[in-house]
């Protein structure tokens, strides 16, 4: 090997080192699937229990529909958040490194921001008790909001994580042309649709493409 | 002429090479970090850490948080060697070009 190419060498591992230790992945594929099925799950009973003459249990009733459905998803992502704890935490005692990581820091910080908004927003419609009609703007604000908190992760997140957070921004952005024409006919089946299509789908396709790569950099 | 002879010899070597690279990316690593990086064993890690220290590259921080923890950073002398390893690196890839 000449000089020249045992550089080159040397720099392509320097290149990819440095590459690796900034690069933070803020959903892993386990918390993408666990989140995916439950919202799959959420968004077809929401679906099916929202037709016309059922009286399910979660048929949204007229007043109070919004803070029904609100309750509904915060179990959904206290959950989601409760199976990502337990993977970070395995994940550390595996490696016997800090729970905290700069790295988790730092996509906490970046994220949160939009996240506090988002939460705002949330109460709003909590406090005034909104009814069906509401549902696809909180879907919506949700939707975006949450694409936007992955793309400020954009410095440092892999390419699958940026492609998931446009993905959300994308969708979220049709759902505001769509609501009105489209959405308000019937709001609550419309609003677990994008649900189920955005945190449900989006996050399967996620967390199946990216679960070999994981896998392998474990 | 240009040759690996002006290279230091402290931070040519793969794995030191990889743990100033990694120090060069942020303020502080905790060794346990540093180790599943790198996938060194703590031992190979130790040696190589008081390789850099004893060269003045390395500065070490130990405290104790819920537990204690020992921390690695580039000391200004360092970061200075790691800037000077990569200029000539690159000025060894520029005049093989030529």
């Amino acid at each position: 090997m000449d000089e020249r190419t045992h550089a080159e060498e040397h720099l392509r591992i320097i290149r990819s080192l440095m590459e690796r230790a900034t690069i933070y992945r803020a959903i892993s594929a386990p918390t993408a699937l666990v989140g995916s099925v439950l919202s799959l799950l959420t968004a077809t009973l929401l679906f099916v229990a929202n037709g016309r003459g059922s009286t399910s249990f979660f048929k949204l009733s007229h007043p109070g529909a919004a803070r029904q459905f609100i309750v509904i998803w915060l179990v959904v992502l206290l959950l989601t958040l409760l199976a990502n704890t337990l993977f970070i935490w395995r994940k550390a005692r595996h490696e016997s490194s800090a729970f905290m990581t700069a790295g988790l820091r730092l996509a906490i910080y970046s994220a949160a921001p939009v996240l506090i908004i988002a939460a705002l927003l949330t109460s709003l419609f909590w406090r005034n008790d909104e009814t069906t009609e509401a549902l696809p703007i909180l879907v919506t604000v949700w939707i975006t909001c949450y694409g936007l908190a992955l793309l400020a992760t954009a410095n440092f997140a892999p390419r699958s994580l940026r492609f998931l957070g446009w993905a959300f921004l994308l969708t979220g952005a049709a759902c505001l042309v769509l609501t009105g024409p489209i959405f308000n006919t019937e709001p609550a089946r419309h609003s677990a649709i994008a649900m189920g299509l955005t945190f449900g789908f989006f996050h399967l396709v996620y967390g199946l493409s990216t679960w070999p790569r994981q896998a392998k950099a474990a | 002429m240009l040759d690996f002879d002006k290279l230091d010899k402290a931070i040519h070597e793969k794995a030191r090479l990889g743990i100033m690279t990694l120090l060069a990316t942020r303020a502080a690593w905790p060794f346990q970090e540093l180790k599943a990086e790198l996938g060194m064993t703590d031992g190979n890690l130790i040696t190589h850490l008081r390789i850099l220290h004893e060269a003045g590259f390395v500065a070490v921080t130990k405290e104790v948080l819920d537990r204690p923890q020992t921390s690695y950073s580039l000391t200004a002398r360092g970061r200075k060697a790691f800037q000077d390893y990569l200029d000539v690196l690159e000025q060894i890839v520029k005049a093989g070009r030529k």
